[in-house]
């Protein structure tokens, strides 16, 4: 050791040679978080999501295959006696049908009531569901459809006929869409009976309708549909479940069941004739 | 390591991740760079591990299309936080190692959710995200101990020290 130079020194030189390098990787990958943050590498997703986008869709179709195999490995046994059950289904089923289209005549005249006749006059791309947020904290959901296909931001997405999100990224050939139970989702609706109007938004508890004022007429039951601002008007979003209001409020709360089962919905349809007035550009004076 | 045979580690295990997010694995997926990091870090050599956060991290946030260098910043904290007991008390050869670990691959979970709310796009939790990320963590612990205890019982002499 030269003269004067202390052993603690010389630890602390080799502590910084050891860890320096790795330190500055660090530092990078925090400047790429802050850039990314900031939206300026959008194009360079936008030319890896164009790459990846026929992996994505063989993953996809993967997913389905695996989950049907292990659907029907584990319930073989079952499927024997699952086929005498259906025979005996299909003698009711036929039943059925008949009083089925005596609703469906019953549902046309409420259609035409609630002005739902438009529904046939939109022009819906079908997209299957392709990947989901990887940690599970938001529901956002990534589909194989993109600006190609004529996607664009804020476009109404359906499932069944009914408004389940909307369109949130676009890129070349995929997009991200969020559901109507994300928490930073929010809906002028209005109840399909009544008329009285309200907002609905996601919750942990599902779909909740506000702002809805003690004297209006709400009931269990009632069905609740998009008033048409950013969404078009008419589109069946649930059902009041139950209805809570409290005497120290002027207001009172609805909890909707959603018309459809987010969690297995495995492909939607995204209206691409309607856009929102403040996207699109409409000037609605 | 070769510098080629830690690229196509790196690639692999940057495709295994995102295989794991697209095939809709939702919470209950393992973090596989992370894995692959530890165990690179535990039982061969530190720059490797390093290499593997870094570079790995990356690439599996591009393909993902998000959150670009959360990975990584999220796998190197907990490292450095390690390397450092471990130049100053040689962490690395006592059982100590294992407790080190777990608070390693929790601080790496902690970070990412930290950093997603904070620069990416997440605003909420859903319920039951806290008890699956639990579930992940000690998943991810007992791959790599168990991997590094067999590795010390039957191949002791393999570490390379860097």
């Amino acid at each position: 050791m030269p003269l004067g130079e202390s052993p603690l020194k010389k630890k602390k030189i080799a502590f910084g040679e050891e860890t320096g390098k790795f330190v500055i990787l660090l530092i990078i990958s925090f400047i790429l978080i802050f850039i990314d943050s900031l939206g300026i590498l959008k194009p360079v997703y936008a030319g890896v999501s164009f790459v990846s986008a026929p992996f994505q869709y063989y993953f996809s179709e993967t997913r389905g295959f695996v989950q049907e195999f292990t659907y029907t490995f584990t319930n073989i046994g079952s499927l024997t006696g699952e086929i005498s059950d259906l025979k005996k289904e299909n003698v009711k089923l036929k039943a059925k049908i008949a009083k089925l289209e005596q609703y469906q005549r019953d549902a046309e005249d409420l259609r035409n009531q609630l002005g739902l006749d438009q529904l046939k006059d939109f022009e819906l791309v079908e997209a299957d569901i392709v990947g989901g947020d990887p940690s599970g904290t938001v529901s956002k959901f990534r589909i194989n459809k993109g600006e190609r296909n004529g996607l664009k931001v804020g476009m109404s997405v359906t499932y069944q006929g009914i408004l389940v999100g909307k369109v949130e990224e676009v890129y070349s050939t995929i997009s991200m869409i969020s559901f109507l139970n994300d928490l930073e989702s929010k809906v002028v609706a209005v109840n399909a009976r009544s008329g009285h109007q309200g907002i609905v938004h996601g919750s942990l508890r599902g779909l909740i309708m506000e702002d809805i004022l003690q004297k209006e007429d709400i009931k269990e039951g009632d069905k609740i549909v998009t008033l048409g601002d950013l969404y078009p008007r008419g589109l069946l979003i649930g059902t009041v479940q139950k209805i809570e209001s409290s005497s120290t409020s002027s207001k009172k709360t609805a909890v909707l069941e959603p018309s459809v089962d987010y969690s297995r919905i495995d492909k939607v349809f995204i209206i691409t004739n309607f856009l929102p007035e403040e996207i699109s550009g409409v000037n609605t004076e | 390591m070769k510098l080629y045979q830690l690229t196509l580690l790196i690639i692999s295990v940057a495709l295994t991740q995102t295989s794991v997010f697209y095939l809709n694995l939702g919470g209950f997926g393992v973090n596989w760079v992370l894995i692959l990091a530890w165990i690179l870090y535990l039982n061969y050599t530190r720059d490797d591990a390093f290499y593997m956060a870094f570079f790995g991290g990356l690439l599996s946030d591009l393909l993902r299309l998000e959150g670009l260098g959360i990975t990584s910043f999220s796998l190197l904290i907990p490292l450095l936080i390690f390397l450092a007991f471990d130049l100053s008390v040689k962490l690395k050869e006592t059982p100590l190692k294992y407790l080190a670990l777990f608070l390693g691959i929790a601080i790496s979970h902690m970070l990412i959710i930290l950093a997603s709310f904070i620069f990416g796009d997440i605003s909420t939790l859903e319920a039951g995200f806290i008890q699956s990320q639990v579930v992940i963590v000690v998943a991810e612990w007992l791959i790599i101990s168990t991997f590094t205890a067999v590795r010390e019982i039957f191949f002791p002499d393999f570490v390379k020290y860097s």
